[in-house]
């Protein structure tokens, strides 16, 4: 110990009396910094190279400091390009610093390091926090639609809080997740949907006004040092820290309010009463009957009838307004940044909290970040990020988590609702029929769907609370020149708890009340030691890497089930609840070690070569193949450095031309998918042990995907960037659940294992331009798009398809040699003109037209009865967009600056299933749409059949139909957002403002599409979106987000 | 020197995080492994009981069990819900009907449990001792049940074509990707094979009503199974003979008794038992279907209560057995709408005097089919004021007397459905339903398909 003091000791005084020996033949230097056109730059920093020694500028952006007279000035400012001036004996230095907007030299964070951009041989994407300050997301990958090249982003409905579909660079797995790796200041994080019972975005828990930048990494060049985990691509998230500047203490606060982008007209209650008995008298040839046996109406003598209220009014129900609010928000981040040159400092507190525009939908979450870094001697650095939340998620409508089929949807319930019923008795309290359903109510048939104004009363919902803690420490030694050796100890722990509430008023027959809760903790621990050597030989340089990083994951959940509540007063779990069981337990562990390193090195950074390699061993694959090979291979060539390229250097200013080779791999399995194993149980009132699993324990291996990739980076003219890749993934060893004959009555029908193969390719292109650049104005646009053409080119052996969808209507099919989840649906001709009804297909060609009220229902146009089960579904179109992409303006007029988003997709088809449910023909509400369009001899150009009671069959409620294949090509006015920048530099200095912008936004303002229904972003089946997706069936669309905020620097 | 440093700190910091050895090696902490399970005997009799948990929940003791009950017309389901086995009681189950789904799935688990089993015990024969033989009776009885079932349900009569197309016949272990093609085997091989598996019951408990004999297999419960298998096959005499070598059961004094707690009595012969830790859910539990009267209620018109004689207020089967919810007739044997925990009767000694009572009919032995008739029907209705004089009966109308008590006696208990399709009548549901049908023994409708997701991988499955 002793000795080891004095080697530091000794070390110490050696780089001290280094120091001393420089600091000869000093001079002061003074100067002011400028924004050509903006003025002086306060707060800049100004370091000589090499030390450090440095000062900050002043209110005038003046300076003043003591520099060896042959020392280098480095000007460095956020947004600006940083600016390196030789002292060369000047005593005035002024500097005019450009913003960074084409930014070929700022830093981009990789894998375990950083880079100059320069000298970047891969292909990432950078997304920086003034891209998406304005916008109102709760969690950050909502923010990232549209910014970035290579990745896509699908929120699957306007709910509050809800995950999104992201995919970079198309699908690289079947069954396995597509998510990509998230990795917060070099720890890898949760994400998904964090709740058992409810549905939370686990990205939710950071705040989007703590991120600096994100980092998409897309080839291998860039993803394959996070090895096994980066088939699907790396986000690499990158949280403020302090800096040496002066504190600084900012407020950034919005408040604003939601509300949906869009509904359907339904019929009201007039219509809908004329139109069913219509539609009765069609099936019965009257309409003075009642449709259930031995019930009479007391509200008239029709099938469907008027409710009269005591005032002599009729009811008329817009089922709208007890589904859908305009929801507030508001949010708010203070922060404080600053330390010294030793240590740095970063703090903030926010809260958020949100309505949606569904009503009950509510998100809240309160939370902090701090990061300490700390110089502690000239050779070690240590420093601790802490970002703790808790938040609350809480909802009512039963469509949120992919159940937009549930009776409890509210989407589903302001479509069909009858507008004679009406949703408050007249003494205000919600009305409810028979059993807890809206029943007979002025009608002759049962009506199983309910009020959602009762459910929201009566205190039904899911609510989860969660407890986040993400944590590390780091300490970076840097022993000789050059060297660092750095050990980080990271968590994410969750604590989650889920409240799942019915009340016991409704559904009384079948329900009675029931209530679970369930608590899960999950903790993931990675502790990560790597050793970075950096050095020249001349201009030869050279950057080393090498560590080794452990990684386990735990998840522990317990819960319970209660039913039947004695009392209607108790909305809680600990209510009097007659039995109790046990409910979502579970315990799962998986843990990953691997061995890492890189080598990158770059001459004059005109020739660069990049090689990584990873080791990892994961426990969830089977013993003798678990361990995994990954690793790439990249390089560069800046053509534009070389002297034949001279006579073009005036045009473009700067050209790299680039290509990658490597594997990458998917650890996205289930903990325990290689083992085989009994699982445990009762019989009567005795244990009992049944085959659990059945798992192909010896060969389950990693999905590996080569990722190709080649490209340019150029600059044109100063001031426009184009950046260009095309790339290629092919996948293979995919792990399938691959289907069995449950004839072998294996459990689950499946065995998982590796089988398929599929490919992605496609361009991305970015084009990025500052088209007008004065004092007074500035406009910069930046258009980006991305094609992907995805193929599954194997499933296994002897499977030839895999069919999807969900529990109750197959939409969806894989087959070899078309992209994955292609709509499934039965084919349809539209309606016929003569008959008025809907024309189905057989699959041997037949038009066969469906009568619902004839026994057989399907009839050749002779009139002969032919087989439903001869009409096979067929494919109707890939469901994963081939483009897509986004374009934002920014301008700048004096103080005010405003900044436009358009963002767009297309290339896929949507199955609009929700035009089944606005045209049902049972006791279902109708839209408007099908008034207009419906067939009867006059309007034989219809687009819904002769109405029928009863029919489900011709508008697809019954079997999804071709007709309703629609295009999902849009263009969406994702975000504008107008600001104001108050001039406070002149303004007082005792006020201590040092910047303020107010700004307002709007967010999904318009959509141009083709596509009728609702949203064509809108996805219903959110769980598994690869192999399901493309429908539309009751899905809410996007919320129009209105806000104002203010963003100021203290 | 640098490099040299480079190596040693990299071989530091690998030697750290590599220490322990065990890392990677994560077992499932809720499961337990096939070896864990064989090489226990506690563990092994629970294994055991587990093949009865697979053909009690989801099969028999659970949606199965209603679904035939919905086949039948004694009851109608007024649901409106493809949840609650509508397209079982309309007949019009298809490909992918969830009805049949989950039984197709819940069948050949159960089979491949038993099949699984049975391979797995030949290693363990040391654990098993002197209980082996049983053992393997008991697996060979679960796949029995299963194949019987699934002939009923799958399959032409065997009246009308011995030579029908049934299901595939798997007898072995199936763990792994391959034979998945499997082609279907005809309604005799299958009733061919579920009685070679209830060839040698020897090892089994004769009789008993401990809660052990009547919730596993036990010679009676095979004899009884032996015995619907013949009476499909219409060989009366083995059946009368499986029939009699049934002994030591009673018709309990009520029928109430049979149904309610502790749900097992003289009368009983195999039952599924029920507790909170393993009854079946809300749209899979029996009592789910009959308590509320909002899915699956009485036919009072067209069905057996309707005709004059089954309808009587004096038979205990009505007064106590039946009764209103939601202004519709309902039927009260399952009755715990809260936790489901009625237990669910498969075979009971009524069963097997009414089974003998056709047989002995049958085959001429009049006296004998009316008296094993008079114990069950007097048992409920009072000999002295019934109006149906079985003493008289004979011919054709001793075979309506026995074939409308076996409906009244045995209504819910997912009985009538398997009558009609042996004796391969027509399903006619009546007036009393929302909508009136016939469905014969050519009518698509009259048996389910295989399901589409066996076809999808069994290439050898032809209709």
């Amino acid at each position: 110990m002793a000795t080891k003091r004095s080697i530091f000791s000794i070390l110490v005084f050696f780089l001290m009396t280094t120091a001393v020996a420089f600091a000869q033949k000093k001079i002061t230097v003074t100067g002011t910094v400028n924004e050509p056109g903006m003025g002086p730059i306060p707060g800049a920093t100004v370091i000589i190279q090499g030390t450090s020694i440095g000062c900050v500028t002043d209110f005038e952006g003046k300076y003043s400091l003591e520099s060896p007279a042959d020392g280098v000035l480095e000007f460095r400012f956020i947004g600006m390009e940083t600016k390196v001036v030789p002292v060369g004996g000047k005593t005035v230095i002024d500097v005019d610093m450009e913003s960074n907007t084409v930014a070929m030299d700022e830093v981009v964070v990789v894998g375990y390091g950083t880079q100059s951009r320069r000298t970047v041989t891969a292909s990432i994407s950078t997304v920086r926090a003034d891209a998406i300050k304005d916008i109102p997301a709760a969690s950050v990958d909502q923010a990232l639609q549209g910014r970035a090249t290579g990745i896509s982003i699908i929120n699957p409905s306007g709910e509050v809080g809800q995950a999104p579909i992201v995919r970079i660079r198309g699908v690289g797995s079947i069954t396995s997740g597509t998510q990509p790796l998230y990795i917060v200041d070099g720890m890898p994080i949760q994400t998904g949907n964090l709740s058992y019972g409810g549905n939370v975005n686990a990205l939710a828990d950071i705040n989007p006004s703590d991120i600096l930048s994100m980092e998409v990494l897309k080839d291998a060049a860039a993803a394959a040092m996070y090895g096994s985990r980066a088939a699907n691509g790396v986000i690499l998230i990158t949280t403020k820290k302090g800096s040496s500047e002066k504190t600084k203490v900012s407020y950034d606060g919005w408040f604003g309010v939601t509300t949906r982008s869009k509904f359907f007209d339904v019929m009201n209650a007039q219509e809908y009463v004329d139109f069913k008995n219509q539609a009765v008298r069609n099936r019965y040839g009257t309409d003075e009957m009642s449709l259930t046996e031995g019930y009479t109406s007391p509200y008239g003598n029709k099938a469907f009838n008027m409710w009269q209220l005591s005032d002599g009014s009729y009811v008329d129900s817009d089922w709208k307004s007890a589904a859908f609010q305009t929801g507030l928000q508001h949010n708010h981040t203070v922060s404080v940044q600053g330390g010294s040159e030793k240590t740095q400092f970063y703090l903030s507190g926010n809260y958020t909290d949100q309505k949606g525009m569904v009503k009950g939908d509510k998100y809240n979450r309160l939370g902090t970040n701090a990061s300490v870094s700390s110089q502690a001697t000239e050779w070690l650095k240590v420093g601790a990020n802490v970002n703790a939340s808790t938040s609350q998620t809480k909802y009512t409508d039963r469509s949120r988590k992919g159940g937009t089929f549930a009776t409890e949807g509210f989407t589903r319930m302001a479509i069909i609702n009858p507008p004679n019923v009406p949703i408050y008795n007249e003494d205000g309290t919600p009305y409810l029929g028979e059993g807890g359903y809206l029943g007979m109510s002025p009608n002759t048939v049962k009506n199983g769907y309910t009020n959602p104004a009762a459910l929201l009363t009566y205190g039904s919902g899911v609510q989860s609370e969660i407890t986040r803690i993400l944590t590390s420490v780091f300490a970076d030694i840097s022993p000789i020149e050059g060297l660092t050796l750095r050990t980080q100890y990271g968590i994410d722990h969750s604590r989650v708890e889920d409240n799942i509430f019915n009340t016991a008023m409704m559904f009384g027959d079948t329900e009675n009340g029931h209530a679970a809760n369930y608590a899960a903790k999950s903790t993931q621990a990675t502790w990560t030691n790597t050793a970075t050597y950096t050095f020249s030989l001349d201009e030869h340089h050279f950057d080393i890497l090498a560590g080794i990083e452990s990684f386990e994951k735990k998840l522990d959940r317990w819960g319970a089930a209660r039913d039947i509540l004695l009392d209607d007063k108790y909305e809680v779990f600990q209510g009097p609840f007659a039995t109790i069981s046990a409910d979502g337990n579970a315990i799962s562990e998986s843990s990953l070690l691997s061995y890492l390193g890189r080598v990158n090195y770059d001459y004059q950074a005109r020739y660069m070569l990049s090689v990584n390699f990873r080791r990892d061993g994961y426990s969830a694959l089977s013993k003798d193949h678990r361990w995994g090979n990954f690793g790439g291979a990249s390089a560069a060539w800046r053509i534009s450095s070389e002297k034949f390229f001279e006579p073009l250097s005036k045009v473009i200013t700067d050209l790299k031309i680039k290509g990658s080779w490597g594997i990458v791999g998917n650890t996205n399995v289930a903990d325990y998918a290689s083992k085989s194993y009994y699982s445990n149980g009762y019989y009567g009132d005795n244990g009992s042990y049944l085959l659990g699993q059945i798992a192909d324990s010896k060969n389950l291996k990693w999905e590996s995907s080569t990722k190709y990739d080649v490209g340019f980076s150029a600059q044109l003219l100063n001031n426009i960037t184009v950046d260009f890749d095309y790339y290629k993934t092919v996948s293979s060893d995919l792990i399938l659940n691959v289907p069995v004959s449950p004839s072998k009555g294996i459990p689950n029908n499946y065995i998982t294992t590796n089988a398929g193969k599929m490919n992605n390719t496609g361009i991305e292109l970015n084009i990025g331009a500052d088209i007008i650049k004065t004092n007074d104005f500035t406009w910069n646009s930046s258009f980006n798009i991305t094609t992907t053409n995805n193929k599954v080119t194997k499933l296994a052996d002897g499977i030839d398809q895999l069919v999807s969808g969900s529990s109750t209507e197959t939409t969806n099919i894989t087959v070899p040699g078309k992209s994955i989840g292609q709509l499934y649906v039965y084919p349809t001709g539209g309606i016929d003109r003569e008959t008025g009804r809907r024309i189905f297909y057989g699959k041997d060609g037949t038009k066969v037209l469906l009568m619902y009220e004839k026994d057989g229902r399907f009839f050749t146009e002779d009139g002969q009865p032919y087989a439903e089960s001869d009409i096979e579904p067929v494919i109707c179109g890939n469901t994963l967009p081939t483009f897509y992409g986004g374009w934002t303006n920014n301008f700048r007029y004096k103080d005010f600056d405003l900044s436009i988003l358009f963002q767009y997709s297309g290339g896929n088809y949507i199955y609009n299933g929700t035009t089944a449910t606005n045209s049902d023909m049972r006791y279902w509400n109708n839209t408007t749409d099908v008034l207009e369009n419906y067939w009867t001899p006059e309007r034989k150009d219809a687009k819904y059949a002769y109405p029928i009671y009863g029919d489900n069959y011709s508008n697809g409620s019954a079997k999804p139909i071709s007709d309703w294949v629609e295009k999902g090509d849009y263009l969406r006015l994702k975000n504008i957002s107008l600001g104001y920048t108050f001039s406070t530099k002149k303004w007082p200095k005792k006020l201590g403002i040092s910047s303020l912008r107010v700004y307002a936004q709007a967010q999904n303002l318009l959509v141009i599409t083709g596509y009728s229904g609702l949203d064509p972003e809108a996805l219903t089946n959110n769980t598994n979106a690869n192999l399901r997706g493309g429908t539309d069936k009751n899905t809410l669309p996007q919320a129009k987000v209105y806000t104002f905020g203010m963003n100021v620097t203290f | 020197m640098k490099t040299t440093l480079i190596y040693t700190l990299s071989l530091g910091l690998l030697v750290a995080t590599t220490g322990c050895s065990d890392f990677l090696e994560k077992e499932p902490p809720l499961n337990i492994t096939e070896q864990d399970v064989f090489s226990s005997p506690e563990r092994l009799d629970g294994a055991v009981l587990g093949l009865y948990g697979k053909i009690k929940n989801p099969f028999m003791g659970a949606k199965t069990y209603v679904c035939i009950e919905n086949i039948g017309d004694d009851m109608v389901n007024v649901s409106g819900n493809g949840y609650e086995a509508l397209a079982s009681y309309e007949m019009n189950v298809g490909m992918s009907t969830q009805d049949n789904v989950d039984t197709w799935n819940a069948a050949y688990q159960a089979i491949n449990s038993a099949n699984t089993f049975l391979s797995s015990l030949e290693n363990a024969k040391e654990t098993a001792g002197n209980k082996y033989d049983q053992y393997v009776q008991e697996a060979k009885f679960v796949r029995a049940f299963c194949y019987y079932y699934l002939n009923m349900l799958y399959a032409k009569p065997y009246k009308l074509d011995n030579n029908a197309k049934s299901v595939p016949l798997r007898l072995k272990a199936e763990n792994d990707l391959s034979g998945n093609d499997c082609p279907q085997s005809s309604v005799k091989e299958i009733f061919e094979q579920v009685l070679r598996d209830l060839s040698d019951i020897s090892a089994l408990p004769a009789t008993g009503n401990t809660y052990a004999t009547v919730t596993r297999a036990s010679q009676a419960a095979a004899c009884m199974l032996r015995m619907r298998c013949y009476m499909a096959m219409e060989d009366w005499d083995k059946a009368i003979a499986a029939g009699e070598a049934i002994s030591g059961y009673a018709l309990s004094p009520d029928i109430a008794t049979v149904f309610s707690a502790p749900y097992y009595c003289e009368e009983t012969i195999f039952t599924f038992p029920m507790a909170s830790t393993n009854q079946a859910g809300m749209q899979a539990a029996v009592p789910y279907f009959h308590y509320s009267g909002s899915s699956l209620v009485l036919d009072v018109k067209s069905g057996i209560q309707g005709k004059a004689g089954y309808g009587l207020e004096s038979d205990a089967r009505i007064s106590k057995l039946t009764g209103t919810a939601n202004s519709q007739p309902i039927l009260k044997k399952f009755t715990d709408g809260a936790s489901y925990l009625d237990w669910v009767p498969i075979f009971r000694y009524a069963e097997t005097l009414l089974n003998l009572a056709e047989c002995y009919a049958m085959t001429g032995n009049e006296e004998k089919a009316k008296s094993a008739l008079a114990q069950v029907r007097h048992r409920s209705v009072p000999a002295a004021s019934d109006p149906l004089d079985i003493a008289s009966l004979s011919g054709e109308r001793l075979k309506e007397a026995i074939y409308n008590e076996r409906r009244a006696e045995l209504i819910g208990e997912a009985i009538r459905a398997l009558d009609i399709h042996r004796r391969a009548e027509n399903f006619v549901k009546g007036q009393g339903t929302p909508k009136a049908f016939t469905v014969t023994p050519t009518t698509n409708g009259y048996i389910w398909p295989i399901p589409t997701i066996e076809r999808a991988v069994n290439k050898l499955i032809t209709d």
